[in-house]
């Protein structure tokens, strides 16, 4: 299915901590980034993607247009995703990673408004955010399957094609450090 | 779609994108179009009958077989937005460090190019053409004066940056906490303890028989060896590459082995022009999933100028002091030259490459070195301790033998017993594991040394070591 990129706005990320944040020897365990959509009306978000770097638990509460009156509450849509096995090692501390519509707790059909609550528990990282944050809903429908537009041209595996020699020379001086 | 199934399509599309230009994509059209003329295949049923060709002729396993080495070899597609720098090295710091090491190695050979006065590469002159000719059979016997070259660099060199590996984002500070570590490698890489190693070797447990251990002369063969030998026949026969794999975890028979390597490094039985290594192109290939990149060089007098751009040496590895170690075991496997160099070639781009680059990779030599030095300070930290306390930092012996897959250390036959496990396992934590069961092994005299040069001592002579009782000593019987 095609998706479509929603222009978003990241606000700055708040760190949970009690205390000064200046003063106290720890560093904030917890933070939390909003993401508002301001130009845009409620959407069914299809796709959530970004770079993680050092986030160890994601959590995800989404607000919600209602057709009543009321006015619209938080729901958490993802409770604690887990984005790194073991937060004190670096595995999937920079990986690129995508959250799916199928994967949330509650239907995203009007979305507001998101807030990622991001957890490292960890004392060794100097720092955790997640980045190239991108929100996606769902584009035009097509008839068949189609698989993303990469897939039809995935990413060459092999270097461009090497020559070995140009018109029968190999002539070579030094290496270049480019 | 869901998130699972969209997984295994993109890993069927990226297989079948390779293969499309493999050997074998041209062997099985030119098959399937031959098996038109049998008596056997109907028009009205084309696909299924072809299909049943394949499966008894016995296309359908080499099929199998290309496919599983392909996904032993590549790393899993990753995420669509990740750029192939991601798929080489996915932590940045590690690519930056990467980086910086090439570019010493360069500098280094360039500047021995410069003192030498020697270039790189270039057309041998008339006069030497005709000399070399004349001698082209008594090659082997005749070396270059190389007197003059030195080793671009020396595996103690790329321990050096190794030890100065540090995450930006790691607390590096000198306050102790709970995960001080006390070795040389300083960033926080993902290695597996004990209970973890035991399960992934699960089949060099003591209740499985070992070759190596379960076919010295005072066991009946009877209990273990017979048998064995059986299966292996038999896996051959069946030619299935994954099978062979799965059987290899407890060694190889010696008359078997140079088959059964072939056969799960999925080495094709057609004659190929022998290269040598450095000009082999195909190496090239292995750079999408190696931090590493070929070093890049110009035409002289087209500085600059892309269209002149090549990579040097070819096959764009600049090999160091001690390289030769990893062809050298397996001259005693294969005495056809094509047979050994493809064998070489595909160990090498399998795993040896991970030796001698910075990575983040579980079978990387960072993650080795890490799961060498953790071993030890969680399972023997008296040793450890000591060791560190009179400046023998365990690392600085055992890295030269991890750096060659300890080949030159060992007794040849030990040594292949090792190697038919890192292919039976697709991984290189094996030789982590052997060296620091061979500290264990020499503890009570490495407790009583007391300077470097003495724990070198007790170290310096391998060869009498058994290594598969070391290592299910190490692994299955040390009481943790």
């Amino acid at each position: 299915m095609s998706r479509v990129s929603v222009p978003c706005h990241v606000k700055g990320t708040v760190a949970l901590q009690v205390g000064d944040v200046r003063t106290s020897q720890g560093r904030p365990g917890v933070l939390v980034i909003d993401v508002t959509f301001p130009s845009v009306a409620p959407f069914e978000l299809q796709e959530i993607m970004f770079k993680n770097y050092y986030t160890a638990f994601l959590t995800i509460r989404v607000r919600q247009h209602t057709s009543t009156h009321t006015p619209a509450k938080w729901v958490t849509c993802l409770r604690d995703y887990c984005l790194m096995p073991d937060p004190h090692s670096e595995e999937g501390a920079q990986e690129y990673v995508s959250l799916f519509k199928h994967q949330m707790l509650c239907d995203m059909g009007k979305v507001l408004e998101l807030r990622l609550i991001l957890r490292q528990p960890s004392p060794l990282w100097l720092s955790f955010t997640v980045e190239e944050l991108q929100i996606y809903q769902q584009g035009p429908k097509s008839p068949s399957m189609t698989f993303p537009k990469w897939l039809s041209h995935p990413v060459p595996c092999e270097q461009p094609a090497p020559l070995l020699e140009v018109d029968g020379c190999y002539d070579l001086n030094l290496l270049s450090y480019t | 779609m869901l998130q699972e199934e969209s997984d295994l399509a993109l890993i069927i599309a990226q297989i079948v994108q390779k293969l499309k230009g493999s050997n074998l994509y041209a062997q099985l059209e030119r098959q399937a179009w031959a098996s038109l003329q049998r008596p056997e295949i109907k028009l009205e049923s084309l696909k299924e009958d072809i299909k049943e060709f394949f499966k008894i002729s016995g296309w359908e396993k080499k099929l199998q077989n290309a496919v599983y080495s392909e996904l032993n070899v590549f790393p899993l597609p990753s995420h669509p937005a990740a750029p192939p720098e991601h798929l080489k090295e996915p932590l940045v710091y590690m690519r930056k460090a990467q980086g910086s090491w090439e570019k010493r190695i360069l500098k280094s050979l360039n500047s021995m190019c410069t003192e030498l006065s020697i270039p790189l590469a270039r057309k041998r002159p008339v006069g030497e053409q005709k000399e070399l000719l004349n001698k082209w059979n008594e090659m082997g016997t005749d070396e270059p004066d190389l007197s003059l070259f030195r080793p671009v660099y020396a595996p103690k060199d790329f321990l050096e940056v190794l030890i100065n590996l540090r995450n930006p984002n790691y607390e590096n500070g000198d306050s102790h906490s709970f995960r001080t570590h006390l070795g040389l490698i300083q960033v926080p890489l993902k290695v597996k303890d004990i209970p973890e190693l035991k399960e992934f070797f699960v089949e060099l447990g003591l209740t499985a028989g070992q070759l190596g251990i379960d076919d010295s002369t005072q066991v009946p063969p009877e209990l273990f060896e017979n048998e064995h030998v059986r299966i292996g026949q038999k896996v051959l026969s069946e030619q299935d590459s994954a099978a062979a794999q799965q059987y290899i975890r407890q060694g190889s028979p010696t008359a078997l082995r140079a088959e059964l390597w072939a056969l799960i490094l999925n080495i094709s039985s057609q004659p190929e022009v022998l290269l040598c290594f450095s000009r082999d192109t195909s190496v090239l290939g292995h750079f999408a999933y190696n931090s590493a990149s070929p070093p890049k060089s110009y035409i002289r007098g087209k500085l600059g100028l892309e269209e002149y751009a090549v990579f040097y040496p070819p096959n764009g590895v600049i090999p160091f002091h001690g390289f030769s170690m990893y062809v050298a075991p397996l001259c005693f496997l294969y005495h056809e030259p094509s047979k050994l160099y493809q064998i070489f070639r595909e160990m090498y781009v399998r795993f040896f490459f991970r030796l001698h680059s910075i990575s983040s990779h579980p079978s990387g030599i960072v993650s080795l070195c890490l799961l060498f030095e953790t071993l030890l300070q969680t399972y023997l930290p008296q040793l450890f301790y000591h060791l560190r306390e009179i400046g023998a930092q365990p690392l600085r012996i055992s890295f030269k033998w991890m750096v060659r897959a300890f080949s030159g250390y060992l007794a040849t036959d030990q040594l292949l017993l090792l190697w038919d496990r890192i292919l039976g396992y697709n991984s290189l934590e094996i030789l982590a594991v052997l060296a620091a069961a061979v500290f264990a092994f020499r503890a009570v005299n490495l407790m009583e040394v007391t300077s470097l040069a003495a724990a070198e001592a007790v170290l310096a002579d391998l060869s009498t070591l058994k290594v598969m009782p070391l290592l299910q000593i190490f692994l299955f019987a040390t009481v943790t």
